[in-house]
């Protein structure tokens, strides 16, 4: 995968210290992950997924943390564990705040969204970059014409659509249908 | 703006669920019979979960190196058998 052309740590609402909290909140979900019989790997793959999910959140704009970013972090690991071994859920006790997280359905990915993944890595830095602001960052226009170099917002809107057009055309090219997406 | 870029347009304000009444009413009978229009609003749709994935991937690879250096450093040599302590069988 190329590299990331906008820094992880812009996206989010204050830029965080994964370092820090990696020391500070892994203990605590490779004691959980122990407990419950894992490995070193699963712990590993589980707090991973767990601070994606913790970014995700930290950046909405309306999270509100009303515990330790380590609890909170435990918390999340804590209902991955469940997702992905359903059996044992009954051994895990979560209390009222993890139990209050949600983690949207979707976040493991299938084939065919790693699929689409390459089709829009396909249409170039620029347009991932515009894509990405938009829609997965939420940028005002105003701040996305700016901040990529776009003479005006007009114009930041049309390359935009361009873009969607572009990838849109990458996937009829390589004669995939809808049904070929159907999850 | 051309056609095809106004239909990506509209897909785009239908999902933000920002169409004018009037424009939905006719957008939306526009879904029932244009297939490539339905098709705009799907890959739509799933470019906004792909460009989640893509992020979420950039902050793992960023994972990956913190695990490396916390995982290797001398210095974080008690911290490395805090950990590998709890995996002892």
């Amino acid at each position: 995968m190329e590299a990331l052309a906008i820094p992880v740590a812009t996206t989010c609402r204050e830029a965080m210290d994964f370092e820090a909290l990696y020391e500070s909140g892994f203990p605590g979900v490779a004691r959980f992950v122990s407990k419950m019989n894992g490995s070193f790997e699963d712990a590993k793959d589980i707090f991973h997924d767990a601070l994606v999910i913790f970014h995700e959140k930290h950046a909405e704009e309306n999270f509100n943390m009303h515990s330790s970013p380590e609890a909170y972090v435990l918390g999340i690991a804590k209902h991955l564990w469940l997702k992905r071994f359903k059996t044992s859920g009954r051994y895990i006790s979560l209390d009222a705040m993890e139990s209050a997280i949600a983690i949207s359905e979707d976040y493991y990915p299938t084939v065919d969204t790693s699929t689409l993944l390459q089709m829009l890595e396909k249409t170039g830095t620029k347009c991932l970059d515009i894509l990405q602001a938009f829609y997965y960052e939420k940028m005002p226009l105003q701040a996305l014409a700016q901040k990529l170099g776009f003479g005006s917002v007009h114009s930041a809107t049309v390359q935009k659509y361009k873009c969607l057009e572009k990838v849109r055309d990458e996937v009829k090219n390589k004669s995939i249908s809808y049904e070929d997406f159907f999850e | 703006m051309r056609t095809s870029l106004n239909d990506i347009r509209l897909a785009e304000k239908h999902i933000q669920k920002t169409l004018e009444p009037s424009e939905s009413l006719v957008f939306q009978a526009r879904l029932i019979t244009e297939p490539v229009l339905r098709w705009d609003v799907y890959l739509l749709r799933k470019v906004c979960d792909v460009l989640a994935l893509r992020q979420r991937k950039g902050v793992k690879t960023e994972m990956e190196a913190i695990h490396t250096r916390l995982f290797t450093h001398p210095a974080k040599a008690d911290f490395q058998k805090q950990i590998f302590q709890l995996f002892k069988s």
